[in-house]
């Protein structure tokens, strides 16, 4: 499927600083999105393909830091490049350690940004990667049943399927039809292909069920 | 009758005439009913007169009756000489002396010249009532029917007077009873007369009383309720002293009842133990001698209380004009009050006398009309005026600095002409070569006098002088901290347009080296660029205005203009402390005649500080309010309204002093900076609570402000720049 050109957002204050981003991003085939403020952004739709956040520190209302902590959580496939008009070590070492790409102090060279923001969209890319691998995984392991799935918990936790019988109170060869199953709706090759699944999945274990 | 045939004709006629005599006689009686007895007498003696042809009558009467005569004697007109009454009376007499009975039945007397018969009748049956006596010439005198006719006459007559008489007699005693019953009428009425007069007089003296006797009673009353309502106590006494009346006041006042003093010596009840003996001797000195040294004066004297407790009175005491022994009046009023407010009146003339003194104020007052100049003690001291001087502009003037002189004139002639309030500065000039700055100021009190006060300000002046050196010199430690501070935000603005070049530049560069070149989309970043290099320089300028070192300019200016400047350079402050600002700017504001630039430095310092009260709050948003506002007055006023952490209200009062200040890294010199470049725009600068969170900080300046000028070397003092943090 043909890539749509990635969106780097930008959020700034100043109108100076948008607009140059602006043309800056443009010419180099990205799609640049900008806003004067956090609410402004917030209020866009997320987008489903590779995209970055050049996000000012000092803004009116929400600052920079402050929209960091918000879309953090839920927008992985969005690094964040910080630009500011002055850095102390402090603000810093708080962005970089809630996940920002790179911290530039404005007026930053355009090779740097523009490096920063490459690299921004190769992690949103792979951010992308991971989560349509998961959604696959998420979706399989929707389709279990109940039972199956205390199977599979049971299974993966090194149980042999007698032992499962003993657990569940059921047949071993009951055992044994519900783990062909979950086999066959989770596409695994093998048991240890089904125990690398769940822990990607950080599906429960016979740890969790017991309790 | 048959028997008379042989009578002669003669004798018929006698006879005839006689008989009719006779029945004229009978007939008498009937004539004399209702009549007296003189009327009885005279118709017989008239009729026996013409009957007989007689030549005298007389009858004479034992007892007179009414007015009758006792005698009437009646003559005929006679031809010849006729006896005199007097002889005729005589001849009578002689008669008449004896008893009736022996009276002979004719008698023959000489009378005059001729013989007289006379008869002798009887009247009444023994002749008690009288006689009457009938005298002819003729010698047939008494023929035999004239005798009948006089016996007939006399028995006549005899009834006629009883019954005359008797009727004069009922007649009389008649007339008698009416006049007792008129006159008893009469006594009696008089007697009415004088009994209602005696009754009017009664009603009248009872009403009188009855009168009298109300208002009495009303002049009681009215007296008992003045004596009762009066404020003053009323105290009467008799000639020996003893209480006989005590009003309600003297009641209140003494602290007894008035049934417990009735009867007793005033001196016990009232008068304080050491005075007693005083009083009863000067009582008895006046009974005594009528001498009275107390009578009709007021006094002020002390009395006592029914608790023991003395305390000053004015009394004044009268004596009651009444008659018999004496008594007095005394009219008392406690005095405690008066005498405290006397003292307290002298204590704090005494209090002011020395304030003027501590405080170098001196007081004075001036009648216009009179040039009457009255000052206090200090004024004297501080003008050097010996106190016994008369006080003249004249003289006034000889103490006045000779450059001062024609302002004091001037002020002099002013305040003459147009009697407003005065306010001026004067330098004195003392004999000693000394010169004292003094305050003048003074208002008009009823159109025609000056009341004021002259304040030696000559030591404030030097002290001002002092303050105004280190303000300055705080000032600029100020400039110099505040710079300090100020640099990242400075950094950041100017940052800020150095980026968009930056990276335009770059921009541009990049779209030219594009294959093909981008030339439009690189001409239009080249644009960009140079409106990003203008802005940096525009920002520059500003900051360069602010921090410069700059005379004060004084021009017409617009605070929202400036306003929104200084927010322009702040805003990136405002921002890193995550302070969200709003702006209420009025549109109607009037333009300003300031100095903008040290105006922009209040305000900057006003919005730092309201971004640093609030650098500690989390639990809230940091709102910021900036409001700009006509204000009353012809004056605009601003104001920042934070929701920080306000102050204790305990420090309102120091929160503009230099050094004071609740921030750890402040130096506390910026709000008292602030303060007094707004003081010299003639405004205000203060500070309120809000009703929530935080403070708000205002300043309210006049549009026009009298006397301010930029070249004003107060103002020229003043500091470049806000406080530090």
């Amino acid at each position: 499927m043909p890539e749509v050109s990635p969106i780097v957002f930008v959020v700034d204050d100043d109108v100076s600083v948008r607009e140059s981003l602006e043309s800056l991003i443009r010419c180099e085939g990205w799609q640049p999105k900008t806003f004067a403020s956090a609410q402004e952004f917030l209020d866009h739709p997320r987008v489903a393909f590779p995209n970055c956040l050049v996000l000012d520190v000092s803004l009116p209302g929400l600052n920079g830091l402050d929209l960091q902590t918000l879309v953090a959580g839920e927008r992985r496939d969005m690094p964040i490049i910080f630009i500011t008009g002055y850095g102390d070590v402090p603000m810093t070492v708080q962005a970089m350690k809630a996940g920002a790409v790179e911290f530039l102090t404005k007026p930053f060279s355009d090779d740097v940004l523009l490096r920063a923001i490459r690299a921004a969209l190769d992690r949103s890319r792979a951010a992308l990667g991971h989560e349509a691998e998961m959604r696959v995984l998420r979706d399989r392991y929707e389709s279990l049943s109940q039972r199956e799935r205390q199977v599979m918990a049971l299974v993966v936790s090194g149980l042999l399927n007698k032992q499962v019988g003993g657990e569940l109170g059921i047949s071993e060869i009951t055992v044994k039809a519900h783990r062909g199953k979950v086999m066959q709706k989770m596409k695994a090759d093998s048991l240890a292909d089904l125990v690398r699944m769940a822990s990607r999945l950080r599906a429960p274990t016979a740890a969790t069920t017991a309790a | 009758m048959e028997v008379l045939p042989e009578l002669a004709t003669g004798d018929v006629k006698h006879l005839q005439r006689c008989i009719n005599d006779l029945v004229s006689l009978l007939a008498l009686p009937a004539v004399w009913s209702g009549g007296d007895p003189s009327q009885v007498l005279h118709t017989l003696m008239d009729a026996l007169m013409r009957m007989l042809r007689l030549d005298l009558i007389s009858v004479r009467l034992t007892n007179s009756v009414g007015e009758t005569p006792l005698e009437i004697v009646r003559s005929a007109e006679r031809r010849g000489p006729m006896p005199s009454a007097h002889e005729i009376c005589e001849a009578l007499n002689q008669c008449l002396i004896n008893d009736s009975r022996k009276w002979p039945p004719l008698l023959r007397s000489l009378m005059g010249n001729g013989d007289v018969s006379i008869v002798l009748l009887p009247l009444g049956l023994q002749g008690e009532l009288g006689v009457i006596v009938a005298a002819a010439e003729r010698a047939d005198f008494p023929q035999q029917t004239e005798a009948l006719l006089l016996s007939v006459a006399a028995n006549q007559a005899s009834i006629g007077l009883q019954e005359a008489r008797l009727l004069s007699h009922q007649k009389r005693v008649a007339s008698e009873l009416d006049q007792r019953v008129v006159q008893r009428t009469a006594e009696l009425a008089a007697a009415n007369q004088e009994l209602k007069k005696e009754l009017d007089e009664r009603r009248l003296i009872e009403e009188k009383l009855g009168q009298e006797e109300r208002e009495l009673k009303r002049s009681e009353v009215r007296k008992a309720a003045i004596v009762d309502s009066a404020l003053d106590c009323i105290v009467t006494i008799d000639h020996e002293g003893r209480i006989t009346e005590f009003n309600p006041a003297a009641e209140h006042t003494f602290g007894y009842r008035r049934d417990e003093v009735l009867g007793r010596h005033l001196a016990d009840v009232i008068i304080p133990p050491s005075l007693r003996e005083k009083h009863r001797e000067g009582f008895a000195h006046y009974l005594a001698t009528g001498e009275a040294r107390v009578l009709g004066k007021r006094l002020e004297m002390t009395a006592v209380r029914a608790n023991g407790s003395e305390f000053p009175v004015e009394l004044a005491i009268t004596r009651i004009p009444l008659e018999g022994p004496p008594s007095f009046t005394g009219y008392l009023r406690d005095i405690t009050e008066r005498k405290r407010a006397r003292q307290e009146l002298l204590r704090s003339e005494a209090f002011l006398a020395e304030a003027q003194h501590l405080s170098r104020i001196g007081s004075f007052s001036w009648r216009i009309q009179t040039d009457e100049i009255t000052w206090s003690e200090q004024l004297y001291r501080i003008f050097q005026i010996d106190r016994d001087a008369q006080l003249t502009f004249e003289l006034i003037g000889t103490r006045i600095h000779p450059e001062d002189l024609s302002i004091f004139q001037e002020h002099i002639g002013r305040s003459r002409r147009e009697r407003s309030d005065v306010q001026i500065e004067l330098r004195l000039q003392l004999p000693d070569g000394a010169v004292k700055y003094v305050h003048v100021a003074a208002h008009i009190r009823g159109g025609h006098e000056y009341i004021g006060a002259v304040q030696d300000v000559t030591e404030r002046r030097s002290s001002e002088e002092a303050l105004s050196k280190a303000r300055s010199e705080l000032a600029h430690v100020a400039r110099v901290t505040s710079l300090g501070v100020l640099t990242a935000s400075v950094a950041h603005e100017v940052n800020q347009p150095l980026s968009g070049i930056v990276t335009n530049a770059s921009t541009c560069l990049r779209m030219l080296a594009a294959d093909p070149p981008n030339v439009d989309g690189a001409r239009e970043t080249a644009r960009r660029t140079i409106r990003d290099g203008n802005r940096a320089s525009e920002v520059v300028t500003r900051l360069r205005a602010l921090y410069a070192k700059k005379d004060p300019t004084i021009e017409s200016m617009d605070l929202n203009e400036a306003t929104r400047e200084v927010i322009a350079l702040s805003l990136s402050d405002l921002q890193r402390n995550r302070v969200t600002l709003r702006q209420e700017l009025a549109d109607d504001l009037p333009v300003v005649t300031a100095d903008r630039v040290q105006l922009q430095q209040v305000i900057l310092n006003l919005l730092r500080n309201a971004s640093e009260a609030m650098s500690v709050v989390d639990d809230r948003p940091r709102d910021l309010l900036i409001r700009t506002e006509p204000d009353e007055n012809d004056r605009v006023r601003l104001s920042v309204r934070d929701a920080g952490i306000g102050f204790e209200p305990q420090a309102a009062g120091k929160l503009f002093e230099a050094f004071y200040t609740t921030k750890n890294e402040g130096m506390g010199i910026g709000l008292s900076v602030s303060r007094s470049i707004i003081e010299r725009h003639h405004g205000r600068l203060w500070a309120s609570p809000n009703d929530g969170p935080g403070v708000t900080f205002s300043f309210s300046i006049p549009c026009k402000p009298e006397g301010l000028t930029s070249d004003d070397t107060h103002a020229s003092r003043i500091p470049s720049v806000s406080d530090a943090a």
